[in-house]
């Protein structure tokens, strides 16, 4: 073999291997720009998804009866010493529909008697299983109605007023019935109608709902309703006797 | 000398990493698929199992689903097999993880794994928990074997890193043309 054809064969195997590392790189940066690209597109979802999670909110109020780290709503404040009890519900959770029926009145009426202090932490994970905005809208328009002092009868009306069945994509809860029917059955009139619509309108306690959901969170409670007594969870399962009465001292047995 | 068992010219291993990169890429896929349209949903049932501080929760239900889309494609078009089979492996090892801590703590929610999510009877919790188990150790063994032999059928690094592409036949030519000229 002459020396001649040997490097001109060296030479070959040199630029074979060139164009081949050229050609690797190249598949290899369009991959990488590929899977580059699919995460810029996810990203932008993200962005997109999380700057759309509800319309936009005016200048934010915090309700007069906000428990003292502003992740509830005092109904009635019972005696010095009385346990504090908690219900977490949401409002379009119909077993919470079920259990204000049956209990709250009872609950409420037992915190104006001083035997207890009853608050409220209003969720709102069930509109994403319904696709819709309904429990954050009632939530929003509850704590609006604190400002006009009937947050209580405001919270039993939605409930009695909630759907049945509920499907998937529904309104939920309309805005009429939030803003006019409801305020007119509860007695908001007036100036102060004006101002609950307002606060309604411009989502005013939008933020107060979502950090009584963060707090709801903390508190580690996943599912509704639940009650807690001084913070404890209770599993009201236990109870045998389920009447309004039992419940109740069920409630004060485990305070 | 041993001989490894073939088919169609090709180790079995290699087949037995084409199935597995589609049976966890498809799975990734068909879950994250599931839940990408329900986003909001989808950080729900994330929330319900009450392991990440709030504020991590969004971040995670919405960015799952879109990972699993995209490792699911990775693996089933055999794209950087070795890393996207160790990824799919952590990602199933979470998952196990995360299910062993809710049941200890007693919740009973549905696993939220292909959409849906939240509290659902303890009965139809505790029954499914060993099987939703079962299943992620499963898929975490398809990404494990991955991880030790990536070398697949119809994959893209075997474009990508493989033998040299048709773009060089030229240069074959040539060789040929050269031992011929050699020759005489």
């Amino acid at each position: 073999m002459s020396k001649q054809a040997s490097n001109r064969r060296e030479q070959l195997r040199r630029q074979q291997e060139a164009a081949a590392r050229a050609a690797r790189q190249r598949r290899l940066i369009g991959v990488i720009a590929g899977l580059i690209a699919l995460v810029l597109v996810g990203v932008l979802v993200f962005a997109l998804v999380s700057a759309n999670r509800g319309p936009a909110k005016g200048s934010q109020v915090i309700p007069p009866h906000a428990s003292a780290a502003q992740d509830a709503i005092v109904v009635a404040a019972g005696r010095e010493g009385t346990p504090t009890v908690t219900l977490y519900a949401d409002y379009q959770c119909s077993a919470c529909a079920n259990f204000e029926q049956g209990y709250g009145l009872m609950l409420e009426n037992t915190a104006k008697a001083g035997d207890w202090t009853l608050q409220t932490k209003m969720l709102t994970f069930q509109e994403d299983k319904l696709r819709n905005d309904a429990s954050t809208r009632a939530a929003v328009a509850a704590s609006c109605s604190d400002f006009a002092g009937v947050y209580g009868a405001y919270h039993r009306e939605v409930f009695a007023n909630q759907e049945s069945p509920q499907t998937p994509g529904s309104v939920g809860y309309s805005d009429q019935l939030l803003r006019e029917t409801i305020p007119a059955t509860v007695g908001i009139t007036g100036d102060a109608l004006t101002a609950f619509q307002q606060c309604y309108d411009g989502r005013a306690t939008v933020d107060f709902v979502e950090k009584v959901e963060r707090g709801a969170y903390n508190d580690g409670v996943n599912s509704t309703p639940t009650i807690a007594v001084n913070g404890k969870k209770l599993d009201l399962s236990q109870a045998t006797n389920t009447t309004a009465a039992g419940i109740r001292q069920f409630i004060l047995d485990n305070a | 000398m041993p001989v490894a068992a073939t088919i169609a010219g090709r180790p079995a291993r290699e087949w037995i990493g084409l199935l597995a990169r589609l049976i966890l890429g498809g799975t990734l896929v068909i879950a994250g698929a599931l839940k990408v349209g329900e986003l909001g949903e989808s950080v729900t049932a994330v929330r319900a199992y009450l392991i990440l501080p709030y504020e991590l929760t969004e971040i995670v239900g919405i960015a799952l689903p879109l990972g699993e889309i995209l490792l699911g494609l990775m693996l089933i078009t055999g794209t950087f097999t070795r890393v996207s089979g160790i990824l799919g492996a952590l990602l199933m090892v979470v998952f196990t993880a995360a299910i062993i801590s809710v049941w200890a703590r007693g919740l009973s929610l549905d696993c939220g794994c292909f959409g849906g999510g939240g509290e659902i009877s303890e009965a139809e919790a505790f029954a499914a928990y060993p099987w939703e188990i079962a299943r992620d150790i499963g898929l975490a063994a398809c990404g494990i074997w991955l991880a030790v032999f990536p070398r697949t059928p119809f994959s893209v690094d075997s474009w990508l890193f493989g033998r040299p592409a048709p773009d060089l036949v030229p240069f074959d030519a040539e060789l040929d043309h050269l031992a011929q000229e050699e020759s005489r």
